[in-house]
């Protein structure tokens, strides 16, 4: 449905995406990552037909992005970042107008505009000036805008900004609905979010791809690495060091507190998931194990390892042959 | 057609709903009736509507950027910061028919000004005894007078972001294609030529009642000009 190939786009000397290359299958919800200021909202803007890309080819439902824009845009609903309302508008008035410009004609309009306010819960606001609604209202209202004409493609910057958490989850409901027969593309900095809504994740960073993956994936990868795990055991301390350090695969074992009696909490640095092999040793030393555990990494791990540079650099490459 | 007009609509009811709507028309009818009282009221009235005119168009060159200063710099955002244009430059409309619709809402705004001061034109009529075809020569030059600055307007709103820069800079560069109007008896050539890109000395032929056609379309060159160039602004600021 969305294929981008090696897309770049400059402002001026600064490469604000580059050379990004993925594909969206139809129906697919993807979800976009990256710290601030990564190319996410440049990315959309270039999807979108805002931005001109400096170069790479961008099809979306079969058409090429430059050619035939206009084909493009009737095919795609857009929330951008700053949620771009006219505040002397009435909230009805506001989506008539999009649905009108994005090609729905009067007699699907009122059918359209009650099933997209209700799904953003406007419909008791229907009435009044954009300019006196909320932060949050005014997110719903740029939202509905994007849905108004219901479009293949749904393109959101950052949707859930700014919501309550009961409309969060509706939002979210509403944009899990949608799959199936839309091709969604979201950015959020909410990563659970994108556990509980993204069938994949894209990660960038300044510009390039970090990571392709599903949720699940780009969680259990990291796994398989290094581990430094954590270790409660009881006796004496350099007989337990020594019978730790003696396992192979153990690079270090450092103590983090505790005493003979309590026992002692310890970090393993392995080279893998030696909990059988490290229990096995604690055991047969003729200590007490108290507790051992690979602490479950969370997708905010996997993010700031991704995108802070000198762990990012690490991970870089395979990552780049998934993309 | 359709999306043009779906545009033109939504201004045409921000006119006449929005603050600056009732400015325009407010000044107009008060002032344009300030110059028919004074020029009726002197002893030397001639029931000529040529003084009429010529006063009520420098009038329009102050009013008519109120107009126009919102139609692109307002999406744009600056002042308020809405940036509406990223909605309108993603939905499936031209750059030609975001421009042509702005402008047209413009222009049904003025001709419902000039509509309005018809009650002038009427009361002439039954005062004294004025030629008709003057009259509505006078108003057709209206018509086209207003559509040059309107587009003039509209090209200023698309080149900033600031309402209020536009509107100046379209009054200022009225005013001054209406001074170098008074080039053209001028015996420098150079100045002459100058002249001719005046609206003002293209306008004087519809007060004497006369409809030439090397008029019309000289005013019909000079909006699609400026309309051109407003549309290349809207298309290059996907660039800035
Ligand atoms: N109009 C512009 N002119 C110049 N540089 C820009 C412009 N817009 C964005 N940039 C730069 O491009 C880079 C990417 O910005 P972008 O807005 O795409 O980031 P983002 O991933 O959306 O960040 P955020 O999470 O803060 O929304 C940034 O370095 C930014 O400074
Ligand atoms: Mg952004």
């Amino acid at each position: 449905m969305i294929e981008v190939q090696d897309l770049v786009k400059a402002y001026g000397s600064r490469t604000a995406v580059d050379h990004i290359s993925f594909e969206v299958k139809k129906g697919e919800i993807l979800g976009f990552l990256g710290p601030n200021g990564a190319g996410k909202t440049t990315t959309m803007r270039v999807l979108t037909c805002f931005l001109p890309a400096t170069s790479g080819k961008v099809k979306i439902a079969g058409y090429d992005i430059f050619e035939q824009s206009i084909e493009v845009r009737r095919r795609i609903g857009y929330l951008p970042e700053n949620v771009p309302l006219y505040l002397d508008m009435s909230v009805e008035s506001y989506l008539t107008y999009m649905a009108r410009l994005n090609g729905v004609t009067w007699s699907e309009l009122s059918e359209r505009l009650d099933k997209v306010m209700d799904s953003c819960g406007l419909l008791h606001r229907r009435r009044d000036l954009i300019g006196h609604l909320s932060r949050g209202y005014r997110q719903r209202c740029g939202l509905a805008q994007a849905l108004v004409h219901n479009p293949d493609v749904l393109i959101l910057d950052e949707p859930t900004a700014s919501l309550d958490p009961v409309q969060i989850r509706d939002v979210r409901e509403t944009i899990k609905n949608l799959a199936g027969e839309h091709t969604i593309i979201l950015s959020t900095h909410i990563l659970p979010e994108v556990e509980l809504v993204c069938d994949r994740v894209l990660m960038i960073n300044r510009g390039r791809i970090v990571a392709d993956d599903t949720p699940v994936g780009l969680r259990n990868r990291a796994a398989s690495g290094a581990l430094s795990l954590s270790l409660q055991a009881r006796g004496a301390k350099d007989a337990l060091l020594g019978a730790l350090r003696a396992v192979q695969g153990v690079s270090g074992v450092t103590v983090v507190d505790g005493s003979d009696t309590d026992g002692y909490n310890l970090q393993v640095s392995a080279s893998g998931d030696l909990r059988e092999e490290l229990a096995r040793a604690v055991v047969q030393g003729g200590f007490g194990l108290r507790g051992l555990e690979v602490p479950r990494r969370t997708l905010e791990d996997i993010f700031v390892e991704l995108t802070t540079d000198e762990a990012g650099l690490a991970v870089e490459t395979p990552a780049e042959e998934v993309a | 057609m359709r999306n043009i007009w779906t545009i033109a609509q939504r201004e045409v009811k921000a006119y006449f709903t929005g603050p600056v709507g009732y400015v325009v028309m407010s000044c107009w009818i008060l002032f344009a009736g300030l110059i028919f009282y004074l020029i009726l009221g002197s002893p030397s009235a001639s029931a000529d509507m040529e003084p009429l005119f010529r006063n009520c168009t420098i009038l329009l060159i102050m009013v008519l950027p109120l107009l126009t200063m919102r139609l692109l710099a307002g999406e744009r955002g600056g002042d308020q910061g809405v940036g509406t244009i990223e909605l309108l430059l993603t939905s499936p409309i031209t750059e030609w028919q975001l421009v042509l619709g702005k402008y047209l809402a413009s222009m049904l705004y003025m001709c419902s000004l000039v509509l309005v001061s018809g009650i002038y034109a009427v009361a002439f009529r039954v005062l004294g005894k004025p030629d008709v075809g003057k009259i509505i020569g006078g108003y057709v030059g209206f018509l086209f007078f207003s559509g040059y600055v309107l587009a003039l307007g509209l090209f200023f709103s698309s080149l900033t972001n600031s309402q209020i820069v536009a509107a100046v800079t379209t009054i200022v560069s009225s005013l001054a294609l209406w001074l170098i109007s008074f080039f053209k008896d001028n015996p420098s050539k150079s100045l002459q030529f100058l002249a001719w890109f005046s609206m003002l000395g293209h306008h004087e032929d519809f007060w004497r009642g006369v409809i030439s056609l090397q008029e019309v379309v000289w005013y019909c060159s000079a909006i699609y000009f400026l309309l051109f160039a407003s549309k290349l602004m809207v298309a290059s600021s996907r660039w800035r």
